[in-house]
C-alpha cells in the first residue's frame, strides 16, 4: 500500500486505484506514511524550517465541523453536458424568433396596401369644399399636411409679408 | 491522473462528506501555505493560527468549489483573505510591497527570512528533520537519490524522469518509492509516527 501512497502524492496513480488507497488512508498507519512522505518532500525543498506539522490540530478542529453533504458542482458531470442544454435553448429561441418574424412578414402586405392607399389620395379628395382666401392659406400653410417645407414656414411667411411693405423706389 | 486531478478527486470526496480526504490535502499543503503566510503574518504562533483558520474556512467553503481553478490556487486566495482580515482585526495593515495579490507569490523563495521568524522549537525540529533527511539522502544509491531529487525538487513527472534517467517508468516508480521508504525509516522516530501511533 505504501507504494500506492507514494504514487498518489506524485499524481501518478490510476483512477481505478483511488478507492482502495483512500480507504487505506482512513487508517492511522497509512496516514502516518502520507505525512512522513510529505515531510520528506518539504524538507528537500527546505520548507520545514519555519512551520511545524499542524495537521493534527486541524484534524481535531475538523472533528467538530459538520460533515459536508452538499452536492458538489462539477463541470465534468456525467449526463447531458451544460453546452448541450445551452445549444438546445439557443435553437429553441431562434425557432420562436424566426417563426414570429415570418408571421409578421406574411401579414405585412395588407397593411402596406392600406397605407399606400391612404398616402395616394387624389388632389380632388383633398380639395376643400369652400374656396379659402389666399391670405388665410398663406397664414396657415405651416399646418398643411403635405407641405415639404414644414418647419421653415415661419421664415417663408416673414419674407412674404415683407414684400408688399417694401416702399417703391422712385426713379 | 495528474497531481491536479488527484487534488480534485480528494476535494470531490471531501464534498461527499469524507473528512479524511480533506485531511490529506491539509497534510499536503500545510507547510507550503504556512510558509507563504509567514510573509504576511510575521509571528510564528499567529502564522499557525491563521493557517488553521484558512483550512477550516476552506473546508466550510468546499461546497462552492467547482474546480475552475486548482485547489491550491483556491486555498491560497482563502488564506490571503484570512490573513488580511486577521491583520485588520488586530489593527495592523497587510504589507503591500510583497506582491501578495500576485500569483507569483506562490513560488517565492525566502527561507532565510522564515528561519529568522521561527520559534526556537520549530527551528530546532526543522533542523533535525532537514539533517535527518540529508543524511538519509547521502546514504542512498545514486539512482534512487537522483530519482527522488528530480521528483521532489525539480518537480518532474515519472515520464520525464524516465526520459532523463533513460529507464522505464516502472523503474522510476520503484526507485522513488524505495528512496522514500529508506528516508522514512530514519525520519519516523523523529516524527513520532511509528506504525502503532496515531499520525
Amino acid at each position: 500500500m505504501n507504494e500506492q501512497i507514494s504514487r498518489l502524492m506524485d499524481g501518478e496513480i490510476d483512477a481505478t486505484e483511488m478507492d482502495a488507497v483512500c480507504a487505506a488512508l482512513r487508517g492511522d498507519a497509512a496516514m502516518a506514511t502520507w505525512n512522513c512522505y510529505h515531510t520528506i518532500g518539504d524538507a528537500l525543498r527546505s520548507e520545514t524550517a519555519a512551520t511545524r506539522n499542524i495537521g493534527r490540530a486541524i484534524s481535531q478542529r475538523l472533528a467538530h465541523e459538520p460533515v459536508i453533504v452538499a452536492a458538489p458542482r462539477r463541470r465534468s458531470a456525467s449526463g447531458p453536458a451544460s453546452w448541450a442544454w445551452a445549444a438546445a435553448a439557443s435553437l429553441a429561441a431562434m425557432t420562436v424568433v424566426g417563426w414570429t418574424a415570418y408571421s409578421m412578414v406574411d401579414a405585412a402586405p395588407a397593411g402596406f396596401v392600406k397605407a399606400r392607399e391612404a398616402g395616394t389620395m387624389s388632389a380632388a379628395q383633398m380639395r376643400p369644399a369652400t374656396v379659402l382666401p389666399p391670405d388665410y392659406l398663406l397664414a396657415h400653410q405651416e399646418y398643411a399636411p403635405t407641405n415639404a417645407l414644414q418647419g421653415v414656414g415661419p421664415y417663408l411667411r416673414d419674407v412674404a409679408a415683407s414684400t408688399p411693405l417694401r416702399p417703391a423706389v422712385a426713379e | 491522473m495528474g497531481d491536479r486531478e488527484v487534488d480534485q478527486e480528494l476535494v470531490l470526496r471531501a464534498q461527499r462528506g469524507d473528512k479524511r480526504a480533506f485531511e490529506l490535502l491539509v497534510v499536503k499543503y500545510q507547510r507550503k501555505l504556512g510558509r507563504l503566510l509567514s510573509r504576511l503574518v510575521r509571528d510564528p504562533a499567529e502564522v499557525e493560527d491563521v493557517t488553521q483558520e484558512a483550512f477550516i474556512k476552506a473546508y466550510r467553503a468546499l461546497p462552492s468549489f467547482r474546480g475552475d481553478s486548482a485547489f491550491y490556487t483556491w486555498l491560497y486566495r482563502i488564506a490571503i483573505n484570512t490573513a488580511k482580515n486577521y491583520l485588520v482585526a488586530m489593527g495592523r495593515r497587510a504589507p503591500t510591497s510583497t506582491g501578495f495579490d500576485h500569483e507569483d507569490a506562490e513560488s517565492f523563495e525566502d527561507a532565510e527570512q522564515l528561519r529568522d521568524s521561527a520559534t526556537p522549537e520549530a527551528e530546532l525540529l526543522g533542523k533535525q528533520i532537514a539533517a535527518t533527511v540529508n543524511r538519509a539522502m547521502e546514504q542512498l544509491p545514486d539512482d534512487l537519490r537522483t530519482a527522488i531529487t528530480l521528483r521532489e525538487i525539480e518537480g518532474l513527472s515519472y515520464e520525464e524522469i524516465a526520459g532523463v534517467m533513460n529507464c522505464p517508468i516502472g523503474t522510476v516508480r520503484s526507485r522513488i518509492f524505495r528512496a522514500r521508504e529508506s528516508i522514512a525509516a530514519e525520519l519516523r522516530p523523529l516524527l513520532g509516527t511509528d506504525e502503532n501511533r496515531r499520525w
